[in-house]
């Protein structure tokens, strides 16, 4: 989250950024204005080696593991507007998805979305986001920083290893037993026909293809449609020093445990 | 097109302060343009009356379905008043941006700073509307 953050605050005019990543541990992030305190146990989480981090971003909460995020940095008006840009984006990854086969669209839309409140972020499709047979596969959000947009997301390629309603605060006349913390371990025997439909609601790619798309092939699907959409010349960076040194100093905000569980 | 009243002043970030009977005292809240390009907003964080906000301080924040944005004061001031309505059916901003949907309510501090906001044709042309 700090270098999405450090990314947007750090950018010049003239330049986007796309960046594609994996979490080195499942990581539930909440939305900027999520209550979460009162809903997830932190000591569940961290049982299960999970983490957590509050994004700069809105909506509702993600579990991200066996999935890819994708966090595109524009200039706020640089894809004529904070509309018209979630609408080119969210072309731009449908583009990636039926380049492997899967029939991907935008949803239409089917009344006022939900709240902050509102749960699992996979559980409805907001207008505009990417479905699949009218299920949710990527979760989007977006955040004006500055005068930078980022919008950044979460594929899902197969269901997370720890499921949200296992970190869930228990009832209070309910005291929780190890037995009731559900986690899924990778399926190590044959392959299975067919593979575990996502427990959100939403569905995930390796669901959508009847079979496992790995991490590099859908990384390289985006890359290139987004490269794609968005025109102009790209070339793959790393961090600069400037960037870097941001990232650094919002580390302690991103990781400051009160922040995370301030709501 | 989007709406854009006469006779308020806009910021470059996309709020209005509109003038109000009471001296010194204006409405603020987002554009018709700032509400069309979020879409449907679900949730506001304002600040309580009593606080007081340089300009172009960050006094809250707006999210809707598609982003999240902090709210800028356009005017350095106190709070005098808070719409309460916006907590039970933040839609007002988008339904009614310049009446229902207002946010707070400034006493301004130092009214000279309108000199530095846009009026509705400056706000146009930054648009792009004009």
């Amino acid at each position: 989250m700090a270098v999405d953050v450090a990314l947007a605050k750090a950018l010049e005019e003239s330049e986007g950024v796309l960046r594609i990543y994996r979490w080195a541990r499942p990581t539930l992030s909440l939305g900027r204005n999520q209550p979460a305190r009162d809903r997830y146990d932190p000591s569940a989480i961290e049982a299960l080696g999970g983490d957590v981090v509050r994004r700069p971003s809105g909506g509702r909460e993600v579990m991200h593991d066996r999935e890819l995020t994708y966090s595109v940095i524009l200039p706020l008006r640089g894809l004529g507007g904070l509309r018209q840009s979630y609408v080119t984006l969210n072309q731009g990854l449908v583009s990636a998805l039926r380049s492997l086969g899967v029939n991907a669209r935008l949803a239409p839309r089917t009344g006022r979305p939900p709240g902050p409140e509102g749960g699992d972020c996979f559980k409805q499709a907001a207008e505009g986001e990417v479905e699949v047979d009218g299920r949710k596969l990527v979760g989007s959000a977006q955040a004006r920083i500055g005068h930078a947009l980022l919008q950044h997301g979460s594929i899902l390629l197969a269901p997370p290893s720890i499921s949200l309603e296992s970190l869930y605060t228990p009832p209070a006349d309910h005291a929780p037993s190890p037995g009731q913390v559900r986690m899924q371990r990778p399926h190590n025997g044959p392959r299975p026909v067919s593979f575990p439909p996502s427990p959100s609601g939403g569905i995930t790619l390796s669901e959508a293809c009847a079979g496992p798309i790995g991490f590099p092939r859908l990384s390289a699907a985006v890359e290139a449609a987004m490269a794609g959409c968005l025109g102009g010349r790209w070339a793959i960076d790393s961090l600069r020093d400037g960037e870097r040194s941001l990232a650094e100093s919002l580390l302690g905000q991103y990781r400051c445990s009160a922040r995370t569980w301030a709501r | 097109m989007s709406e854009i009243p006469t006779g308020l002043h806009y910021t470059q970030e996309h709020e209005y302060l509109k003038p109000t009977d009471e001296d010194d005292v204006f409405v603020v809240g987002v554009t018709d343009y700032a509400q069309g390009e979020l879409g449907d907003v679900v949730y506001l964080e304002l600040p309580s009356a009593g606080e007081a906000f340089e300009k172009m301080e960050v006094f809250g924040t707006i999210e809707a379905v598609k982003a999240v944005s902090d709210l800028f004061s356009p005017i350095s001031g106190e709070v005098v008043e808070v719409n309460a309505a916006l907590d039970e059916d933040p839609a007002l901003v988008n339904v009614d941006p310049y009446g229902e949907g207002w946010m707070v309510r400034i006493r301004a501090t130092d009214p000279s700073e309108l000199d530095n906001l846009l009026d509705d044709d400056g706000y146009r042309e930054l648009l792009g509307e004009k």
